[in-house]
């Protein structure tokens, strides 16, 4: 029977004197799924991402962790040039007492989450000195270091270049596929979306919101409406495989001359 | 070590007290203090002891001084002390470096009263004698507290005085100077006191003390018993006590007759009289903007030179036809050879 | 490895400055003084010598490594927990609430535990007050925390001020403001005690979190998100200072520069992680206290101020890192 790890029933959440982000989202994780959120900025995908991790308390509606969250933010910048193992090591912190520093069993942990992520090289480099996705991959390493079956991650690839992009949706399938957890991502890309992850939370205007299949939920229809732009589903085939994919139709677009 | 400490330092203590058991004397916070029979080091760490030392001919018993003497007692003041130049200076009015102390092997040395007390009681540890002086007689229960409640000002200054040279005067082996200064000074007072007896309240000059960035000396302390003494009414004593900053407004309301500026700041003498703020006030319109000379110490505690020659001085310009067959300079220089072994010399001023 | 060195050095520059002062004592004797408890009384001291070391110096160089200490440790403490490297241990206004009771204490004449007891119950009842006004600011903000220390700070360094100008000119200003700037002149076994009680106890339990700082540097949010309470344990940092810091004033006055300095040139030598940076910067802040207060009496006759020494040094030597940081860029 499938085991759900994170559950959410009835959220409803309002900034004062504003709209409600929300109304009545329920959602569940259950491992191995990987679920995508996407919708407009400021519809509320930070808030619900901070409900979901406990940093705020929901004004209705119950959340249900039956696992610990591993968190991978979209911006970290530490004060202080830290290196990219102590960065991880700091994932263990649940794990340690008030007045204790790490074990030789928290630094294991911590290296085996900077194998898994095949950082290793990078652990004794300053983490400012690292790339963007160095710094994402360090960052997830941090968050598997936790020791949770749940990881949550705050638009991974949007500083990423395309190859990285594509390392970090491969190493989410893999999060899910290998170790089992449960994933949940946000981004502004609907082909990120669909090319990872099981299922969509798609956050719309007023409140409302649509749950379900990518293909369900990230329709061409809906998303042309939700961002005032024309959206086309694709469909070509490359190296002999058949692919789909949603096209943005940029209204700026470029005339091309024969 | 550490746990070592506390009993180290009272054998310390215990041996060092034991050595020397001569004499005792108590000082002006009430403290018995053990001495050795014969002082010939003394460390000096306050400026008015040092002057009333220098008057009682003690300074060769003296082998170091308070830092800030040049600042407290003038540059000038080098004249009729000239031991002062190549003196020690090994701590101040409220702090000390206990080596540079021990390092001139000092018998005893005199603090003021208002020395921190961890200050008198590290160098006490040592074994070293500590006497405090404060010019000023009190309830024991008040002594070493500030803006003590007097109940008689005059009384408490006079018989300080008169304790603190002879507590001096005692430790120093110096009894006879100090009872001839005692006596010199309390002479002259009569004098002026004589003098002014029938002076009407209506007839009184209304003073004020001009110092730099309009501060002034209102009621309290020695100087206003000096005001008092030649005769005249501090306009500020009335409205404020200590020292103060008072704004040009209050000064123009009160309407001084005289102003008398300390030796140590000339400048402001010419300051008041080409300020245009100043031209309306009765004093800068006679022109009685007066420099005090060096003897006229207006300074918190009474120097037996200021009762005896500040006050004559002080009464014979307000007065002068009281005191018109008194040659002051002639006396300020009597007294110059006696207690200084110098003549005053009035044109350097 | 390079603590151990640190602890080294520190130990060698006590005992050089047991050695040094305006008293002549021969590096023998002061050796022959310092085994005397082992050895019994050696018959070639002096009295005023063996006074000079064990009564004088001894307590003082003392003093002086645990107020350089306190300050490091607490400077070192507090830039991870505002995240920001110009913070120093006089933020959460602490320094100036103690030292508005020492004050009131010189003015009221009280005794010296008098003084000691009146600026650390000041200092306390300054945390008292952060700990109010920030849950009137805001309950979860370093920003408000950060106001209220500007705040109490700026409050109480008025109420210093009106007391200097209460205070009578001639006798009691000079002692508030020598107070005020800073000396181990009259370091005692009392005072010794006064600081190093709240130091080991306070200074130990910061040791035992530095782990957390590294945890709380990161910012409320991340910490947050890996599963530490940031409130209790922020408060338990400040709490640990304010005790160290409120103990430091009281026995040595208002000591500016070593706190902002110190952690600077721990994290040249040991990196930014608090677990190495947290001792590094106590000895390297109890070294540079000695070295300081060697300075401070034996370069007169009489004492300097240790407030005018450290800022004379600390001021140049803040600026000279700075430039080395710009060089490496800000992270470097």
């Amino acid at each position: 029977m499938d085991k759900y790890l994170l559950q959410a029933r009835a959220l409803s959440y309002r900034w004062p004197e504003q709209t409600p982000l929300f109304q009545g989202l329920s959602l569940r994780l259950k491992r191995g799924e990987v679920l995508a959120l996407l919708g407009p900025n400021g519809c509320g995908k930070s808030t619900l991402m901070r409900l979901l991790l406990g940093l705020l308390a929901p004004q209705q509606g119950t959340v249900e962790r039956l696992a610990v969250i591993g968190f991978v933010p979209q911006t970290f910048t530490p004060p202080f040039d830290y290196l990219a193992r102590d960065i991880v090591l700091m994932g263990r912190a649940r794990h340690i007492g008030l007045f204790r520093s790490p074990s030789y069993h928290d630094r294991e942990r911590a290296e085996e989450a900077l194998a898994a992520l095949e950082v290793q090289d990078l652990a004794d480099r300053a983490f400012g000195s690292l790339s963007g996705g160095q710094r994402q991959r360090v960052l997830i390493a941090r968050a598997l270091a936790c020791g949770g079956d749940i990881i949550i991650l705050d638009e991974p690839t949007s500083a990423l270049d395309l190859h990285h992009q594509d390392r970090v949706l491969t190493l989410i399938r893999q999060l899910a596929e290998q170790r089992n957890m449960a994933v949940m991502f946000s981004t502004h890309q609907p082909v990120h979306a669909c090319a990872a992850a099981d299922s969509a939370l798609l956050l719309g205007n007023g409140g409302r919101h649509h749950l379900g299949a990518c293909e369900e939920v990230l329709t061409p229809q809906r998303l042309s409406a939700l961002f005032q732009l024309p959206v086309e589903r694709v469909s070509l085939e490359a190296g002999g495989r058949q692919h789909s994919t949603l096209v943005p139709l940029y209204r700026c677009q470029r005339r091309f001359h024969d | 070590m550490l746990k070592r400490l506390p009993c180290l330092l009272l054998a310390l203590f215990l041996i060092s007290g034991q050595a020397q058991a001569q004499r005792q004397v108590v000082d002006q916070l009430n403290r018995r203090v053990t001495l050795p029979d014969r002082i010939d080091r003394a460390v000096v760490l306050q400026h008015q002891t040092l002057n009333l030392l220098v008057q009682l001919n003690a300074m060769p018993q003296v082998v170091g001084v308070l830092s800030s003497w040049r600042k407290q007692l003038g540059p000038r003041y080098l004249r009729l002390a000239p031991q002062l130049d190549k003196m020690p200076m090994p701590g101040d009015l409220t702090s000390i470096n206990i080596e540079s102390l021990l390092r001139l092997r000092p018998q005893v040395v005199f603090v003021a009263n208002y020395a921190p007390p961890v200050m008198i009681s590290q160098i006490e540890r040592t074994g070293i004698a500590v006497v405090a002086v404060s010019l000023r007689r009190k309830e024991a229960s008040q002594a070493g507290k500030i803006n003590p409640h007097l109940k008689d000002e005059e009384r408490a200054y006079n018989l300080g005085l008169q304790d603190g040279i002879r507590l001096i005067g005692k430790v120093m082996g110096r009894q006879a100077e100090a009872e001839k200064l005692i006596h010199d000074t309390f002479e002259q007072r009569t004098l002026v006191a004589r003098r002014l007896r029938d002076l009407p309240e209506s007839a009184r000059q209304r003073v004020y003390i001009a110092n730099p960035d309009l501060t002034t000396y209102g009621a309290g302390k020695y100087t206003g018993l000096m005001i008092q003494h030649a005769g005249a009414i501090n306009v500020a004593a009335r409205e404020i006590t200590g020292y103060r900053q008072v704004s040009i407004e209050d000064v123009l309301r009160w309407n001084p007759q005289v102003i008398f500026v300390q030796a140590r700041y000339p400048q402001v003498v010419e300051q008041i009289l080409h300020a245009p703020q100043w031209q309306s006030i009765d004093a800068v319109k006679h022109k009685r903007v007066w420099l005090m000379p060096e003897y006229a110490k207006a300074w918190g505690y009474p120097m037996p030179e200021a009762m005896a020659l500040g006050e004559l001085w002080m009464a014979s310009r307000l007065y002068p036809q009281r005191f018109k067959d008194i040659d002051v300079n002639q006396r300020v220089d009597a007294w110059y050879h006696r207690y200084y072994r110098t003549s005053w010399t009035p044109k350097a001023q | 490895m390079k603590q151990g060195a640190l602890i080294l050095i520190l130990a060698f520059c006590a005992l050089l400055s047991l050695g040094i002062g305006r008293y002549p004592v021969s590096p023998e004797h002061c050796l022959l003084i310092l085994l005397e408890p082992l050895t019994g009384q050696h018959p070639a001291i002096s009295d005023p010598e063996r006074q000079v070391i064990m009564a004088v110096r001894v307590p003082r160089t003392l003093l002086a490594m645990g107020a350089g200490a306190a300050l490091a440790l607490c400077g070192a403490t507090l830039q991870g927990v505002f995240r920001n490297p110009l913070v120093d241990p006089h933020i959460i206004g602490v320094s100036s609430g103690a030292a508005f009771g020492g004050t009131l204490a010189i003015l009221l004449s009280l005794p010296v535990t008098g003084l000691l007891l009146s600026s650390f119950l000041f200092g306390m009842l300054t945390l008292l007050l952060i700990f109010m006004l920030t849950s009137a600011i805001a309950r979860r903000n370093i920003l408000a925390l950060v106001l209220t220390g500007v705040i109490l700070s700026g409050f109480f360094s008025a109420w210093v001020s009106l007391l200097q100008y209460l205070a009578d000119t001639e006798e009691k200003l000079p002692n508030i403001i020598f107070w005020l700037m800073g000396s181990f002149a009259t370091a005692d076994s009392q005072k010794l005690w006064t600081l190093l009680v709240p130091l080991m106890l306070a200074g130990s339990a910061l040791l035992a979190l530095r782990w957390r700082i590294n945890l709380l540097s990161l910012g409320e949010e991340d910490a947050a998100t890996l599963g530490i309470n940031v409130q209790a344990t922020r408060w338990w940092v400040l709490t640990l200072c304010a005790l160290i810091v409120a103990a430091q004033v009281a026995v040595s006055g208002n000591i500016g520069w070593v706190g902002l300095v110190i952690p600077h040139i721990a994290r040249l030598i040991v990196g930014p992680d608090h677990r190495r940076l947290l001792p590094a910067s106590a000895t390297l802040g109890a070294l540079y206290m000695t070295g300081i207060d060697g300075l401070a009496r034996t370069l007169s006759a009489s004492e300097i101020p240790l407030g005018i020494l450290t800022a004379l040094i600390g001021a140049p030597l803040f600026a000279i890192l700075l430039r080395r940081a710009q060089l490496r860029g800000w992270h470097g």
